[in-house]
């Protein structure tokens, strides 16, 4: 086995793709219904396409608490939280990191889909996985689509969405553009109010909300929502439809009595592009009455 | 209404022959928009929560979505205990539930104010307790504000479609209900919930005694059961009656026990408040049709 710059496709990747032009065999991971509707607005699928990249997380760009350095004492006016953008302290490698994953993962499927002459990918999984503890594999699998149309593109166009979602949004004059993911990484430091909210000084046997971790995970999400606006912005879309938000929040213990929590935040959506210029929909919705066994649930 | 329906036939037809030639359209059009597309153009962006579906039946129901929204608080949550053989209602985790949900649904309804919506739609209550601190649970909704066309700005009657209290309008209906409902004339004034929280009264030693191996009824436990949900379906009538609303919809009775042991559990229920907004409630006759999937 010769080895490998890092540059362009992994070799197994590059003969699979000299493989696909060579024989006239054509994949998918798509469902049926999702191949019939997809021929219907005009797509056949070309084959599917995998992009992944096993990346070393061994800087996460944070030590020591916020505690020590004063921001994490809101004393009214600090909100105590601190981002991946601040400039001294904060995540930003390893949010950096994350993005790279993804990127690269996303990258090397698009190379295999336009290598195979592809308009778009859907369908996309995006899967992460530890290995070991510092390592981690970001995966991007999905199916490259060709269009029946003159015009062709030479990024295709990518989404998590499946194939009978694709074909409505077609259907009704809106087309995906890209799979965009909104990432955010903070931490915000248990400060003497938080503390005594969260009911840790003492039994706590009263209701009150604990401001302080509501603002981090209220800021978090904000900062996540925004990242992901701003990349749907700078692809020229005119909307996007999240598919997914999740949020984890794990707690540091900097040193004896002194404890951070981290909150990370991210958000996948598609952005979409609207094609059609009357104002009425190329197709519209009729009412129908699924006419099935009732021990289906419609 | 023969005739009636010989025209729809007739309209169908049509509809099918046209909406095959648009078909044949629809990529050329869709990859001449994307190579066409120039990053960084300014666009009137929008971000949203919606399914497919959703998005496309909200769009055809003449709103625009404006942006996800959300709201979210961390919450301690009190702690109270019932006595072990009695049925009681927890007032203090009742009010904690309430009054958690509000804050967060009061959040999501200022960020949607500031977007200048008429409503937030597909909104979900979540509850996760957190692995980071004893009772700490962070209550979150998540919706999607739609603003309504310019065609449609106000309602048929002639109102806005902000409520009584001058809020977007609320609703946990899904994007297919939502467009359901407007098709029958109805509007969404707000989510409305009641939340008790309910200790059951664990049965004396001897009651139990009594009852080993036979089939019968414990009283007091349908007793509980029944006052418990009574509570929270008032509470959530209440609101109702604070919009003004003729009725709530899509009504959910949730019962969740959390982290409190078999014996305590909460009771919500939560619906979407509406008014109508037209005359007459008909929507078109639906058309049958036999999926191919399971």
């Amino acid at each position: 086995m010769t080895a490998w710059d890092g540059r362009g496709l992994p070799p197994a990747a590059a003969d699979r793709m000299a493989r696909f032009q060579a024989s006239p065999l054509r994949t998918s991971l798509l469902s049926a219904p999702a191949v019939v509707s997809l021929a219907s607005a005009g797509f056949d699928p070309v084959g599917e396409v995998m992009g992944c990249i096993v990346q070393q997380i061994g800087w996460r760009g944070f030590y020591g608490g916020c505690g020590y350095g004063g921001m994490g004492y809101s004393a009214g006016r600090y909100s105590g939280v601190v981002f991946s953008t601040a400039t001294y302290s904060g995540f930003g490698p390893y949010v950096r990191a994350l993005n790279y994953g993804w990127d690269t993962a996303l990258g090397r499927m698009l190379t295999e889909a336009k290598s195979m002459g592809a308009d778009g990918v859907v369908g996309i999984r995006l899967t992460a996985e530890h290995l070991g503890s510092n390592n981690r594999e970001f995966v991007a699998l999905g199916t490259a689509v060709r269009a029946r149309s003159t015009t062709h593109l030479d990024t295709p166009f990518t989404t998590e969405l499946p194939g009978t979602d694709v074909t409505k949004l077609l259907m009704a004059g809106w087309v995906p553009v890209a799979l965009q993911i909104g990432l955010e990484v903070a931490i915000r430091h248990d400060d003497y109010r938080t503390q005594r909210q969260a009911g840790s000084l003492l039994s706590n046997y009263s209701n009150v909300e604990v401001s302080g971790y509501t603002d981090l995970v209220q800021q978090i999400r904000a900062a996540a929502r925004e990242r992901l606006r701003e990349k749907i912005a700078r692809s020229g879309a005119d909307g996007g439809v999240v598919s997914n938000i999740s949020m984890h929040v794990s707690e540091l213990e900097i040193s004896e009595g002194h404890r951070d929590h981290v909150a990370e935040a991210s958000i996948t959506g598609t952005a979409l592009a609207r094609f059609h210029r009357g104002t009425a929909p190329p197709t519209g919705t009729l009412t129908v009455l699924p006419v099935r066994s009732s021990k289906v649930r419609g | 209404m023969n005739d009636q329906q010989k025209d729809g036939l007739t309209m169908d037809s049509d509809n099918t022959l046209s909406a095959d030639k648009t078909a044949a359209m629809i990529p050329e059009d869709a990859m001449r928009r994307l190579a066409s597309m120039r990053p960084g153009q300014p666009t009137s962006l929008f971000t949203s929560d919606l399914s497919v579906n959703e998005f496309l039946l909200v769009r055809e129901a003449g709103f625009r979505p404006l942006g996800l929204v959300l709201g979210s608080s961390i919450y301690h949550v009190g702690l109270q205990i019932g006595r072990w053989s009695k049925n009681m209602e927890l007032e203090t985790l009742s009010q904690a539930m309430y009054h958690a949900r509000e804050l967060a649904m009061t959040r999501m309804e200022a960020e949607a104010d500031e977007l200048g919506a008429d409503g937030i739609v597909g909104v979900r209550l979540d509850i996760e307790f957190k692995e980071f601190g004893s009772d700490l649970a962070e209550f979150i909704a998540v919706g999607t504000a739609v603003k309504a066309d310019e065609a449609h700005a106000r309602t048929p009657d002639g109102f806005t479609w902000r409520n009584n209290k001058r809020q977007p309008f609320t609703s946990d209906l899904s994007g297919q209900d939502f467009w359901t409902l407007l098709q029958a004339g109805y509007a969404p004034l707000g989510m409305t919930m009641g939340s008790c929280v309910y200790h059951i009264a664990h049965q004396k030693f001897l009651q139990s005694l009594g009852n080993v191996g036979q089939n019968v009824e414990i009283p007091q436990f349908t007793e509980a059961l029944y006052d418990a949900r009574e509570l929270a379906m008032s509470r959530m009538q209440a609101e109702a009656e604070q919009l003004q609303a003729e009725g709530i919809v899509g009504v959910q009775m949730l019962s969740l026990p959390h982290r409190w042991g078999g014996h305590t559990t909460e009771f919500f229920a939560i619906g979407t408040a509406v008014r109508p907004i037209r005359e007459d409630h008909e929507i078109a006759t639906p058309t049958l049709v036999l999926p191919l999937t399971d």
